[in-house]
């Protein structure tokens, strides 16, 4: 009897290679390209007229776009490469790795935290003494800095992939200084050229701690994800 | 029996460590406000964590009591988290009354001080207890169930409860203490006494169901008696200066000199540019400031509701906001009650703000003594505006309440608040024009950026546009004064004392302290963060006199009552008049300071701030001013507490205020 089971054929390495490249591109292309965006501020702001509501109405429409492009970004994966960037992993991480992560997480915060006189970076960037529209709206650009996080943190998962699927004998992370050296680079210039000079240096060298995580967290997004994200907050 | 105990623990191993990382949290929060490292009497927040515990031992999953006892701490860091947070911002613990401030909750939280030692430690303990639960959980020996462990269960509940209920048994809730010891005590708060979560629990018990009306037995009632009429007020040079006037007091919302003045060496970041101009912008303020007496050494440290009191009643007491939790006591001493009392004056308050804010269409008719209250809701304001949620006009304001407040037939006592320089400052469409006047003039220009200090700077500008339509109010004020005219045709202004005065500095967005360059107070000079106006015209009066003795909002009062030509009971209102030799001292019920122009301190042995020419003579001066004022405060608190002057106190006030003025 004929099976009626149909295998699907495995994607081929380079064809799978270049999809996983491509896509990181168009990773890097959308978080960045967001940015465009900036220049609708002055049209807005005149719409508005409060500097807050513009800040607010940028992140929400980053957010909006993001939230879509990850849902996309994960079928297009999945059926082309064979490979879901924000699957969640059934394997759990070993104790000894969580605590390692939670560690490092908790002396980055220390270290950040008494550069600045003891207190969290969040205090400056929420602001002192601060009108709740303002406060609003640096809470929503965080949600939007946190998104974006976990797609900066998809491609570097997804650079990964191609990388040991390129080149499976390589121990060195050479997608892990790819995300430092491109993704982390990029950020930190286009952070100060739109006027926000506020820690700029510290997410530069938390890049690098991004990094770390994902390696130490088995190479599982969301692993790496969460401490990542206090760090940013905090 | 050593194995059996060991296995006891493993099993119960998930509400031993809740139970001890909650006591660190607690503890945590406790040194981060008061510097200890221990709860003098803990059996309340004990007894409320064993609870959660023992109702946790019900619990026969260690899955669910792992997530459980997880909430549950996570519940304790928030509100310790909050109180950290309210005790940052003033300085003050939890109490009870603060519940009936919700509605003005948002007006509280001007910003989010986040405490590091605490939010870091208490953090890290719980992600500890998250991390070590969620790996740890399924390895836990389960809970057995059956009648046995149901008996012990029980048991244990029911002996928490029972320790729980004899700890509010033995709480004095109603904290009774010689406010005097508040001047020297070490630590500032009692975080120590009873924990967080504790002192929380001892609140909201104490506020529930604690008795409130006790009545002062006899001994109690005599001592309050002689402390209301202990000593009478004192004549100055401008005693009886406005005998027989009508009274115009306005209190202007978040009033600071430096909306309408330059001054770089005081207001480095705010207005820089000629006095010509700015007399051009600001008009009527001028005129006013002009030919008045000003009194150039005010300060006030108080939320409005406060400050509004102290100018109409000279007093507050501690432990409660007396809008919500006595706003039907008789305060016979208040100015419209004396003005009511002695001549037959009505009185009357108004308000461009919605009625029920600070409870004062309840408070200020049925308390305070005003004849009627009047908001926005009933002057007549654009409809336009106000769907698009602007603030009201104060200009507007007087325009559509001029007849009730300047009536023409009868001697009056007129109370306005006013609302359009309120915080938060960002672009009202009804303020457009004012914008475009200092646009005329290159001044404060809106800044780009996200920096603290171009947004408080774009506040300034917005603040002090604000500031143009008080000045068209106290334009409208003082053409309606000087067009009506009284039945013998002198034109009201010559008959009319008006009082102007700030309630507090402009600490929205930071603009006062971004004006003034003052942010803490390391920063010389810093009780001039606290320095706002006071301004008093007597009649028509022309050319300017400077009052340089420090005052407070607690003064106004007095001084009215002194212009007036009004002798008064002195015990009964915290400050003086400004004219009298007798210097006050602020007391700020919302801030828990005392400050004067030269020192701020919460307790003589805790000081924020000292000029550096204060020496032990004038310490020693504050220290007596100080105690004044904690004893005044305490009998003031059982006046409120036992509604003193209801019934034949308050008539017996009455006939001996009109015996002390020979009426």
């Amino acid at each position: 009897m004929e099976s009626v089971i149909t295998q699907k054929e495995p994607v081929p390495v380079c064809r799978r290679v270049t999809v996983l490249f491509a896509a990181a591109a168009v990773t890097l292309a959308v978080v960045f390209g967001v940015n465009i965006l900036h220049l609708l501020d002055g049209a807005i702001t005149e719409a508005v007229h409060i500097s807050s509501y513009t800040m607010m109405i940028y992140n929400a429409a980053v957010v909006v776009i993001f939230a879509a492009f990850i849902p996309c970004l994960n079928v297009f994966l999945k059926r082309h490469a064979d490979f879901a960037p924000f699957a969640k992993s059934e394997k759990p991480l070993l104790y000894k790795r969580t605590l390692i992560i939670f560690a490092v997480t908790a002396v980055c915060v220390f270290v950040t935290s008494a550069c600045i006189g003891f207190k969290f970076k969040v205090f400056y960037e929420l602001g002192q003494d601060v009108a709740v529209i303002h406060m609003s709206a640096v809470l929503i650009e965080y949600l939007r800095r946190l998104l974006q996080l976990m797609i900066a943190i998809a491609f570097l998962r997804i650079t990964d992939e191609a990388f040991s699927a390129l080149l499976p004998a390589c121990k060195i992370p050479v997608a892990g200084i790819v995300f430092v050296l491109l993704y982390g680079v990029i950020d930190f210039f286009l952070y100060r050229a739109l006027g926000r000079g506020l820690f700029s240096y510290v997410y530069l060298a938390y890049n690098v701690v991004y990094a770390l995580f994902y390696y130490i967290g088995d190479r599982k997004l969301y692993t790496a994800f969460i401490p990542a994200a206090v760090l940013l907050v905090l | 029996m050593k194995d059996k105990i060991i296995y006891t623990i493993k099993k119960q191993s998930l509400i031993i460590l809740f139970i001890v990382l909650a006591l660190l949290i607690d503890l945590t929060g406790v040194c981060v406000t008061s510097g200890k490292f221990y709860i003098r009497y803990p059996a309340m927040y004990i007894s409320v964590i064993g609870l959660i515990a023992a109702v946790a031992l019900f619990i026969s999953s260690q899955k669910a009591r792992f997530v459980s006892l997880s909430v549950a701490l996570s519940v304790i860091y928030l509100l310790d988290a909050v109180f950290i947070v309210i005790y940052d911002m003033t300085g003050t613990m939890f109490e009870f009354s603060m519940l009936s401030l919700k509605h003005d909750a948002m007006n509280i939280v001007e910003s989010v001080p986040i405490n590091f030692a605490f939010s870091f430690v208490s953090l890290f303990l719980l992600t500890s207890y998250f991390i070590f639960g969620s790996y740890v959980h399924a390895k836990l020996p389960v809970p057995e169930k059956g009648r046995k462990r149901l008996v012990i269960q029980s048991s244990v509940l029911a002996a928490i409860l029972l320790a729980h209920a004899l700890t509010i048994g033995f709480t004095d809730f109603s904290k009774a203490r010689a406010l005097v010891d508040k001047i020297y005590e070490s630590s500032e708060n009692a975080y120590v006494d009873y924990g967080i979560i504790g002192n929380f629990t001892t609140e909201m018990y104490g506020g529930l169901f604690a008795t409130r009306n006790v009545p002062l037995d006899e001994e109690e009632a005599q001592d309050l008696n002689d402390f209301v009429y202990g000593q009478t007020s004192v004549t100055t040079d401008y005693t009886g200066a406005a005998e027989g006037y009508n009274v115009v007091t306005v209190l202007c919302e978040s009033f600071e000199w430096f909306s309408f003045m330059a001054d770089i060496s005081k207001y480095p970041n705010a207005f820089n540019c000629s006095e010509e101009i700015l007399r051009e912008l600001y008009p009527n303020l001028y005129e006013f400031y002009d030919n008045s007496i000003v009194a150039n050494n005010f300060h006030a440290l108080e939320k409005t509701d406060i400050s509004e009191n102290l100018s109409i009643i000279g007093n507050y007491p501690l432990e409660a906001f007396i809008n919500y939790a006595y706003p039907e006591n008789t305060l016979s001493y208040s100015l419209p009650n004396i003005l009511k009392n002695l001549y037959g004056v009505s009185s009357n308050s108004f308000h461009d703000g919605t009625n029920t804010f600070y409870n004062r269409n309840v408070h200020h008719v049925n308390a305070l003594g005003f004849d009627s209250f009047t908001s926005a809701e009933a002057m007549g304001f654009d409809n336009e505006l106000k769907r698009l949620g602007e603030t009201n006009r104060d200009g507007e304001m007087i325009r559509n309440c001029a007849d009730a407040m300047f009536p023409t037939d009868r001697r009056f006592n007129t109370y306005i608040t006013t609302i359009s320089m309120h915080g938060q400052y960002t672009y009202r469409e009804n303020f457009a024009q004012y914008y475009d006047k200092l646009d005329e003039y290159g001044l404060l220009p809106v800044q780009e950026g996200l920096n603290s200090d171009s947004q408080a700077a774009t506040a300034l500008r917005y603040y002090c546009a604000a500031a143009m339509e008080l000045d068209d109010a106290v334009g409208e004020i003082m053409s309606q004064l000087r067009t009506r005219k009284s039945t013998d045709g002198t034109p009201l202004i010559e008959n009319t004392l008006v009082v102007l005065f700030g309630d507090h500095y402009s600490y929205y967005q930071q603009v006062t302290n971004y004006a003034k360059n003052i942010y803490n107070s390391k920063t010389e000079n810093y009780t001039e963060l606290y320095r706002i106006p006071l301004m008093i015209k007597v009649g028509d009066m022309s050319g300017q006199t400077v009052v340089d003795k420090f005052c407070c909002t607690a003064d106004i009062l007095p001084t009215i009552l002194d212009l007036l030509g009004i002798k008064y009971y002195s015990n009964l209102y915290y400050g003086h008049s400004i004219f009298d030799s007798e210097e006050s001292i602020l007391y700020s019920r919302a801030y828990d300071k005392f400050i004067t122009d030269k020192v701020v301190f919460v307790s003589i042995n805790k000081t924020i701030y000292s000029d550096p020419d204060v020496d032990e003579v004038y310490m020693a001066e504050i220290e007596q001013r100080a105690r004044e004022i904690m004893f005044k405060t305490e009998n003031v608190m059982k006046i409120f507490k036992h509604d003193f002057f209801a019934g034949t106190e308050g008539d017996e006030f009455n006939l001996k205020m009109r015996e002390l003025n020979h009426l």
